[in-house]
């Protein structure tokens, strides 16, 4: 197990206070938040059989889904400590300058960037402004707000020296197109920390994860075109390659 | 036309507005700025049409890693927008990297230009950086304009600088 980076170590403990940010927000007591937190997965995924669709993403992620998805996400976050507190060895490890969380969701990343030495500045941007408000109610009650800024349109004319993605591009409708975004965005020795997970789930855990061959296809012709991958030792996974014949 | 303000200016960037108190200019050192009507702004502007946070102002890094340059986003940091608006060079912006002799606007009437400090002498740095009194925070427009007024008597306004 690799040892947790000291800036970092409030998440290990607290998830950097969620549960009290949660309360606060949604002016809940604590057993009120829990049943919400057990019931926001499922409140989701009835709004989403409900309302969602492709051709409306969008609008979706920023008009539909309210406050669920904020209690979905931080249920997950809650009981993914494993797996988050790996995404946030990377950010430890690599974030430097000024950072963009893009879909930064319940702020996680964002603020576990802004606690890292190395950084300067980070912006948090998700097309859901309750999570914008959140985000930012976060920031100012662990003394980041001069270090966080939720905007509601990304500033243009600014190059970042490193770019978040986590756990976002299988809820867009064209992934690739993201992926040149981000290449624009990044300065020269820019990096980019994306996950993805083209899959709907064996048992369709994940309906709103995109999975269209492909599109799925496009982005890795895009990812392994414009970005050179650099090896770290967290979330080891098998990858399979096919030999790509360009020609 | 524009110039980067970081590329052709090591100095550090001042930003000299005018509002009702006058003319003064605020160095930019620091990695975030507040910009509004209430008191606990890091920068407090003097107009009711100015909001009580109607902007924030950060620090980031260049791109050639060379230095640093800042910029400015209308509203609050939770993404609310400023009620009368943030305008550069007379196009209304969500945000903007600040670049030399750029002219903000803050709603209708207040201004700033973006200088750099080597631009202006000791002596006239000096007069534009004078801290202005701390009024209340203002009301009605017309009591505003009072205070206003009733502050300019003990503020050194500046108006013959070229700054605009």
């Amino acid at each position: 197990m690799a040892s947790i980076p000291p800036a970092l170590s409030s998440y290990w403990q607290n998830g950097f206070d969620l549960e009290a940010h949660l309360g606060s927000f949604l002016g809940l007591e604590a057993a009120e938040l829990q049943e919400k937190l057990r019931a926001g997965q499922q409140q989701l995924a009835e709004l989403g059989r409900r309302d969602f669709g492709w051709d409306q993403v969008e609008a979706f992620y920023r008009d539909r889904v309210g406050s669920a998805y904020l209690l979905d996400l931080a249920a997950w976050h809650l009981s993914s400590t494993d797996y988050i507190g790996d995404t946030l060895r990377l950010v430890a490890d690599q974030a430097r300058g000024l950072v963009l969380d893009f879909g930064g969701g319940i702020g996680t990343h964002t603020i576990g960037a802004a606690l890292c030495p190395a950084v300067e500045q980070v912006i948090f941007w998700d097309i859901n402004p309750i999570h914008r408000q959140f985000v930012q109610l976060r920031a100012e009650k662990l003394g980041l707000s001069e270090r966080i800024h939720c905007p509601e349109t990304l500033p243009e004319g600014i190059f970042f020296d490193t770019i978040l993605c986590f756990d976002v591009v299988e809820h867009l409708p064209d992934p690739a197109v993201q992926l040149r975004q981000f290449y624009a965005w990044l300065k020269p020795e820019g990096k980019l920390l994306i996950n993805w997970y083209f899959f709907k789930g064996f048992n369709d855990e994940f309906p709103f994860h995109l999975d269209d061959p492909q599109k799925v296809e496009q982005f890795f012709q895009v990812l392994q075109s414009h970005f050179l991958e650099v090896f770290h030792p967290y979330l080891i996974t098998a990858r399979c390659y096919r030999k790509w014949n360009k020609g | 036309m524009s110039m980067d303000a970081s590329q052709h200016s090591p100095a550090p960037l001042i930003l000299i507005f005018k509002d009702q108190l006058g003319q003064r200019g605020v160095v930019l050192d620091k990695i975030y700025y507040s910009v509004g009507r209430a008191a606990n702004r890091h920068i407090r502007l003097y107009d009711p049409f100015v909001s009580r946070q109607h902007a924030v102002i950060i620090r980031v890094p260049e791109e050639s890693q060379a230095g640093y340059s800042y910029v400015i986003f209308d509203g609050s940091p939770g993404s609310r927008q400023s009620t009368n608006g943030l305008f550069v060079n007379g196009k209304r912006v969500s945000s903007h990297r600040l670049q030399l002799f750029d002219k903000i606007g803050f709603g209708p009437r207040v201004t700033a230009i973006v200088r750099s400090t080597d631009h202006f002498s000791p002596d006239t740095l000096a007069i534009l950086l004078k801290t202005p009194p701390n009024v209340p925070e203002p009301g009605s427009q017309q009591d505003t304009e009072k205070e206003a007024l009733r502050e300019n008597e003990s503020f050194t306004a500046i108006p013959c600088l070229a700054v605009s």
